[in-house]
């Protein structure tokens, strides 16, 4: 049922990433071939695909809040379209992300704020469709993980 | 001309046998479900979403005891449950180990979903003051529920099909505005079954 837990898991490590305060240490990477470029947006899926994710959350004073997440990608069209259900199947909020930017079919309290879906919905485009520019500058590592900063 | 009229004779009369049989049918509805007391189930819910191939599936399993005691228990995919005693509506999730309570801000409109289904448990379909109601015998026999002004931006029709089992429901159908629906079928349904009475106050 649960096809992906990646959407939660992901957003939670940009949460930490965001806070952390100690830089890495500096990787030496081997400079990357052309035949190694296709590998930068290979871990994005080209075909049309569905996922559906749960979302826990919990706030202080022991308040918490489960959620389905449903997405949908079309990565040729560059388009996605989001849901969240609650356990019960009620849909608080829809909306779809297109080069024509993004459309709120419906968004219930507290998720009907446009702050609430630019920002859902960039996170979901961020995850799950390659970047429209190529990469800057892309290596290996010596284990021969690629990295395409 | 004639025809016209003969056409319209026909149909107003059908009409009017069709509303007396509607109110005898209430009646009899009422007798089928008179002695219910309490019921237990298991359900498969199967939400129907247009941008998904194939439908979400939810299992649970519900508590019912006259008149309005509700336990509505999601196990899969998120374990959550719904707890009604009298007025009082507690919502619980389970993740990392425990139930916490919910959050949402939804408990009121969790309040009217549950009052209406403990409704539809006591064969009182026809109390609801959200929606209009339609009795088909069948078989199989079915409540049509259309909802009024406001309840219809969220849901298009809710249809209620019973068993041949007095005063047991099979299934209920929810369509909403867009395509989206949803099947909950029932099984393994007890009636008048004892169980305690913390199902209702615990999650």
């Amino acid at each position: 049922m649960i096809r992906s837990k990646g959407l939660d898991t992901c957003l939670l490590g940009f949460l930490v990433l965001s806070i952390g305060c100690v830089s890495p240490p500096k990787k030496t990477l081997v400079p990357g071939s052309p035949d190694d470029l296709p590998r930068c947006d290979a871990i994005f899926h080209r075909e049309p695909w569905e996922s559906v994710h749960r979302i826990e959350a919990t706030v202080r004073g022991g308040g918490s809040s489960s959620l389905l997440g449903v997405t949908k990608g079309e990565p040729s069209e560059h388009r996605l379209q989001s849901l969240l259900l609650t356990p019960e199947g009620f849909i608080l909020f829809d909306a779809e992300l297109s080069e024509g930017g993004i459309a709120v079919r419906k968004a219930v309290v507290p998720f009907d704020s446009p702050a609430f879906a630019r920002g859902l919905m960039e996170d979901v485009s961020l995850l799950f469709l390659p970047p429209q520019v190529k990469p800057i500058a892309w290596g290996k590592e010596t284990d021969g993980t690629i990295i395409c900063p | 001309m004639k025809r016209f009229f003969f056409i319209t004779v026909l149909i107003t009369t059908g009409l009017f046998f069709a509303e007396i049989a509607s109110a005898q049918d209430w009646a009899s509805l009422k007798e089928t479900f008179r002695n219910i007391r309490s019921v237990k189930a298991e359900f498969l819910q199967k939400r129907y979403l247009k941008i998904l191939t194939k439908p979400l599936l939810s299992e649970g399993k519900l508590f019912f005891y006259i008149p309005n005691s509700l336990r509505w228990e999601y196990l899969t995919p998120l374990r959550s449950v719904m707890l009604q005693k009298g007025s009082t509506v507690q919502i619980y999730n389970f993740f990392e180990g425990e139930w916490k309570p919910e959050m949402r801000e939804s408990v009121e409109a969790t309040r009217m979903v549950l009052t209406e289904i403990s409704q539809w448990f006591q064969g009182r379909f026809d109390e609801s003051t959200a929606f209009k109601q339609l009795y088909s015998p069948g078989p199989p026999a079915r409540v049509t529920m259309v909802p009024g002004e406001g309840v219809n931006r969220f849901i298009q029709r809710i249809e209620i099909v019973l068993s041949v089992k007095p005063g047991v429901i099979d299934r209920v159908e929810i369509e909403e505005p867009g395509g989206s629906r949803t099947s909950i079928e029932f099984r393994n349904v007890e009636i008048n079954s004892s169980f305690p009475s913390e199902v209702f106050e615990k999650p």
